[in-house]
């Protein structure tokens, strides 16, 4: 827009070296906290202890805390669930919301601007804590591992990034597609998916995080402890730590704490890298126009 | 396409219509083959075992089916509000008094007022009626009430700083002060850094509780009156703390003493655990704890690893002008059950759940509930409890099932026999009564924004960011503009008919 090409004047240097160490600086500002907790969860304790209770470096590695940590039999058990829902949840949630998104985004679509209107009410007006927990009783799911799934099957503003990017597809390819005599599933299927990668994998991120950090539904709609997922049963883990009054249970020490809060947080952090690439494309392209 | 559009609505509703009506008959809990199933909700953070053997001990024992739902504190009430409003309460469920008295009149709970002497006679004989009184709503008896333990807090103190400074325990609160200044000026670690406090705790305020009564206050309550003071007797009348005169001069010490440098200056602001962390860390040689945080291994570990000269003792409240130190203590600040009222249509239900009360208050239900099963957690010699390992190991969740409390003098001595003698010291501090548990707020007062008038303001007068002499001033504002003196009134008459004067 009117700017000279590539001349790096001394004033242009140095500007851009104080962005790059202000966003250095950032970077470990945020980078510190994450730190501290998987080295305090990998040092030993009494090396903690003499230290302070901070630890930043370790000197000594040990896996301790992630053996014991294993060894209560509400941890593995708890990732199951965790795992369970968050696959097939996932699966569940991509898949209607690919059903419900490719019809909307067709323009002509009878009755298009009815449901768009009842899909998008639900966003603006949510039926609360209480209303939703009775329908999900009365659908016979509570303590069922379903009521971690299906209650929230399609996320409205997902269904809408989506949408909104198949949208912005060349509506000319489905035309020749259908000249050629694709019905509409196979459009979906050849088409349409092979071109939305990105925000297909942005989505599934989506979905994916939310089951895995489930936390309030279970709490409300689970009452069979061998059903809780994972961050409930580390909440539990560390609410033992707080309550002072508790004679019995052994109050978890700190790099307990710190390896239970690394499992719960570890595989998450680990796909990001992977998708990150598609991720920025899907939000930007998906948000523009929604 | 507006044809198409009206039909919609239609389609959405019959495609919905089979899903409403699958599984509406699911939940009842009833269990099949003729024993009853009874869901029990309590609040705790214990994981149970799937092979619970307490659980198959009461099913044999009562005939039931039992099913306990366990809930994090924090997480509780968020359960219960959703299982009332279902009509799906469990049939025996954790209640507080404000929720009691909430779900009483919305007609949810059942009356147990005429079962007292007959199905429930043996809890009504194990439990006073002093305590009951935290179950009965307007003169009708709806709660279970589960009488409370020990107590288990004191001061603790560096033995090893006292002699290392040539000092005596602390009696009076000017030794108290004088030691707690000494701590953090001193060098009582002799370590050459000035890294030491006197006095350290969390912003619970429990770091002033037996202090309030050496001065005749009987406190303000928890969180600095976050809760709207402390009532108890002072003589044979019923007062709240804000408003007795010598609250002003517990307060005064306090600042001075927080003014001497002497108290840990993150005092209001970290959390208890914090606090305890950092006097085990050698930061300061006062506090008042608990005794199982200083004597789990887990702790004792922790201080011995970094301050292997630590000697903690335990010390009684020092006395002062308004007599001996003393800790408040609340004995209806306990646990309680509810049972809901639909329970009348389910007589047999009923039956064997009033059987498992008064099972759990025999000696022999009160030994299995805590300490489990004979030859496995515990063996008899004579009439004495051996434990063995793995009630150490496998024991730690027994007591959700002691429904109606369990007889602390021998629970103690047989599952911290190490301990006897803390435990007993802790239990020996004086005590000044409080009711504070029994009082419900009277409508239109709002206990949120008044607490937290209070706090801020109790607060600013600890530190010394105000002056005490504008105490008059802000009890004014508390008491008209945040309602506290309706409170106050409220809760002395309610206090008053509960036969308490």
């Amino acid at each position: 827009m009117g700017w000279p090409a590539v001349v790096t004047s001394r004033e242009d240097r140095i500007v851009n070296g104080g962005v790059n160490i202000a966003l250095i600086l950032v970077a470990v500002v945020s980078v510190f906290p994450l730190m501290f907790v998987v080295s305090a969860s990998l040092t030993p304790y009494s090396e903690i202890l003499r230290n302070g209770g901070y630890v930043v470096i370790p000197r000594e590695f040990t896996f301790d805390a992630y053996r014991s940590l294993f060894a209560e039999p509400a941890i593995p058990r708890a990732l199951g669930v965790t795992a369970f829902i968050t696959i097939v949840g996932t699966a569940l949630n991509m898949v209607l919301t690919m059903l419900l998104a490719y019809p909307l985004s067709i323009r002509n679509l009878p009755g298009r601007g009815f449901i768009l209107f009842a899909v998008l009410f639900t966003m603006l007006f949510n039926a609360g804590m209480i209303p939703t927990f009775l329908v999900v009783q009365a659908t016979g799911l509570v303590d069922s591992i379903w009521s971690l799934i299906i209650p929230n099957a399609v996320w409205v503003f997902n269904l809408l990034v989506m949408k909104t990017f198949f949208e912005r597809l060349p509506q000319e390819l489905f035309e020749s597609a259908r000249i050629d005599g694709a019905g509409e599933f196979r459009i979906l299927v050849r088409i349409v998916l092979p071109l939305s990668v990105p925000v297909l994998l942005t989505l599934t991120l989506f979905y994916g995080v939310g089951h895995w950090n489930e936390f309030m539904q279970a709490i409300l709609y689970i009452r069979d402890d061998s059903l809780y997922p994972l961050q409930v049963v580390i909440h539990n883990l560390l609410a033992r730590a707080q309550s002072s009054q508790n004679l019995e249970a052994a109050v978890p020490t700190v790099t307990l704490q710190m390896a239970a809060i690394v499992v719960a947080a570890a595989p998450m952090i680990a796909v990001y890298p992977f998708i990150q690439k598609h991720f920025q494309k899907g939000v930007t392209l998906g948000s523009v126009k929604g | 396409m507006t044809r198409a559009v009206r039909r919609v609505p239609l389609l959405l509703i019959i495609a919905a219509a089979p899903l409403a009506s699958c599984g509406s008959d699911d939940g009842d809990g009833s269990g099949g083959g003729g024993i009853a199933s009874l869901r029990i909700s309590v609040q705790a953070a214990d994981p149970v075992p799937d092979d619970d053997p307490i659980k198959a001990a009461l099913d044999e024992e009562v005939g039931v089916d039992l099913d306990m739902i366990t809930t994090a504190a924090a997480e509780y009430y968020t359960q219960l509000s959703a299982d009332s409003a279902a009509g799906n309460l469990s049939d025996l469920f954790q209640v507080d008094r404000p929720r009691l008295e909430q779900l009483a009149e919305q007609g949810l709970l059942l009356d147990i007022s005429d079962y007292l002497d007959d199905e429930l006679a043996a809890y009504t004989d194990a439990v006073e009626p002093d305590l009951r009184a935290l179950g009965n709503i307007d003169g009708t008896d709806y709660g279970v009430v589960t009488p409370s333990g020990y107590n288990y807090s004191s001061y603790w103190i560096r033995k090893d700083w006292l002699d290392n400074l040539g000092l005596e325990v602390p009696e009076t609160t000017d030794d108290f002060f004088d030691v707690a200044v000494a701590f953090a000026q001193d060098d009582p670690d002799g370590n050459g850094h000035d890294d030491t406090y006197g006095l350290t705790g969390g912003n619970s305020g429990g770091l002033w509780n037996p202090l309030w009564a050496a001065f005749g206050s009987g406190g303000i309550g928890p969180a600095y009156g976050e809760r709207g003071g402390a009532f108890y007797l002072d003589g044979s009348e019923l007062v709240n703390g804000f408003y007795d005169p010598d609250t002003v001069d517990a307060l005064e010490y306090f600042r001075s003493l927080v003014e001497s440098g002497a108290v840990d200056p993150d005092f209001m602001t970290q959390d208890d655990a914090q606090a305890q962390e950092r006097a085990m860390q050698g930061m300061a040689g006062i506090m008042n704890t608990t005794w199982p945080n200083m004597t789990k291994p887990e702790f004792v570990d922790q201080y011995k690893t970094v301050q292997p000269d630590a000697e903690w003792i335990q010390i009684n409240p020092p006395s002062g002008p308004g007599g001996e130190g003393a800790y408040p203590w609340d004995n209806t600040a306990t646990r309680m059950y509810g049972i809901p009222r639909t329970l009348e249509n389910e007589p047999e239900k009923l039956e064997k759940l009033f059987e498992l009360i008064a099972y759990s208050t025999t000696e022999e239900g009160r030994r299995l509930t805590s300490f489990g099963i004979e030859g496995e957690h515990y063996n008899l010699d004579g009439d004495t409890v051996v434990p063995t390992d793995l009630l150490d190991s496998d024991g730690g969740y027994f007591w959700i099932y002691q429904f109606t409390g369990r007889d602390e003098a021998e629970y103690m001595r047989v599952k911290f026999a190490d301990d006897i003698d803390v435990i007993e010291f802790a239990e020996n501090q004086p005590k000044l009564q409080t009711y504070n548990s029994l009082v419900l707020a009277p409508e239109g007062y709002n206990p949120a924004d008044a607490g937290r008038f209070a706090q801020e303001g109790i607060i600013a007068f600890v530190t010394g960011q105000r002056p005490l002499d504008e105490y008059d001033a802000f009890l004014e504002t508390l008491s008209s503009q945040f309602g506290l003196q309706q409170f106050v009134d409220s809760g002395i008459d309610q206090l008053t008919e509960l036969g308490i004067s």
